[in-house]
């Protein structure tokens, strides 16, 4: 639609500064999302857009320390998301019900999250301009 | 209203892409503007010129080059995705000294950095994933 009152917002929104949530799904070594995400998150830092992390489901498992990648001849990707806070990324996020269900403390987590409960999950979801699930 | 899309689903394995392409041929129709497509993860292979597609099926590739020539569509295809997939354009081919290129004609290879511009230009930035 070509109308000025849809082309308005657009420039409006080129503008401000777009806050970014990505999440991450899946369990480590299980395919290359995650991998990936990590990549959207250092080019979009490149770009000065503000980045967050919800680490969702299985995605939990990713931050799990004392990965022994090398049993399974993997690229172990710890060190790539302790990277992140060079770049200003500092923003995690970590579902309660998912710490439990694998019975993950904070301490046994290798980035510092925020956790918050699942019914909290829409809202905070909505708190985002992009939202990028792989 | 500006859209991007992030395709990042397997062509062969889902309904993700077309999908995809359905969304952009909408989205046109409607007189809305489609800033980018960015071609990531699994997706890239469908950027390959040596696919071949069975002729009882849809051509996507085909479908996104035509949408492309007719609507000036920039359709990008993450560069390190598609050279870790086997996807190269000359520079690339020749770089890593391999025999052929096989970027279709139409797609670009770049940066990631392409797609946070697309984020940042548009309005709504639609993931078609897994």
């Amino acid at each position: 639609m070509q109308s000025s009152s849809l082309t308005e917002p657009s420039l409006l929104a080129t503008n401000m500064k777009k806050n970014i949530l990505l999440i991450v799904r899946n369990p480590p070594f299980a395919n290359s999302s995650n991998a990936e995400t990590l990549d959207i998150a250092f080019a979009c830092a490149a770009f000065d857009l503000p980045v967050s992390l919800l680490f969702l489901n299985d995605g939990i498992l990713q931050l799990a320390n004392n990965q022994q990648s090398n049993l399974l001849e993997k690229k172990d990707l710890t060190n790539n998301f302790r990277a992140l806070a060079m770049y200003d990324i500092e923003d995690y996020f970590v579902i309660a019900e998912d710490a439990q269900r694998y019975q993950l403390t904070q301490n046994d987590l290798i980035l510092n999250c925020k956790i918050i409960n699942k019914d909290k999950m829409a809202a905070l979801i909505r708190t985002f301009d992009t939202v990028i699930n792989l | 209203m500006i859209f991007s899309l992030l395709i990042y689903a397997s062509q062969n394995s889902g309904q993700a892409e077309h999908s995809a392409l359905r969304f952009t041929r909408s989205a046109l129709q409607q007189g809305h503007s489609i800033h980018r497509v960015f071609f990531y993860g699994e997706a890239v292979s469908a950027c390959s010129a040596f696919k071949v597609t069975p002729r009882d099926e849809v051509n996507i590739t085909e479908q996104w080059l035509k949408l492309a020539q007719d609507n000036d569509l920039d359709l990008v295809v993450c560069i390190a995705a598609a050279v870790r997939r086997g996807v190269l354009d000359q520079a690339e081919a020749k770089r890593h000294q391999k025999g052929a290129a096989n970027l279709s004609d139409g797609f670009e290879l770049s940066g990631l950095g392409q797609l946070a511009d697309a984020i940042i230009v548009s309005d709504r930035t639609i993931t078609f994933g897994n």
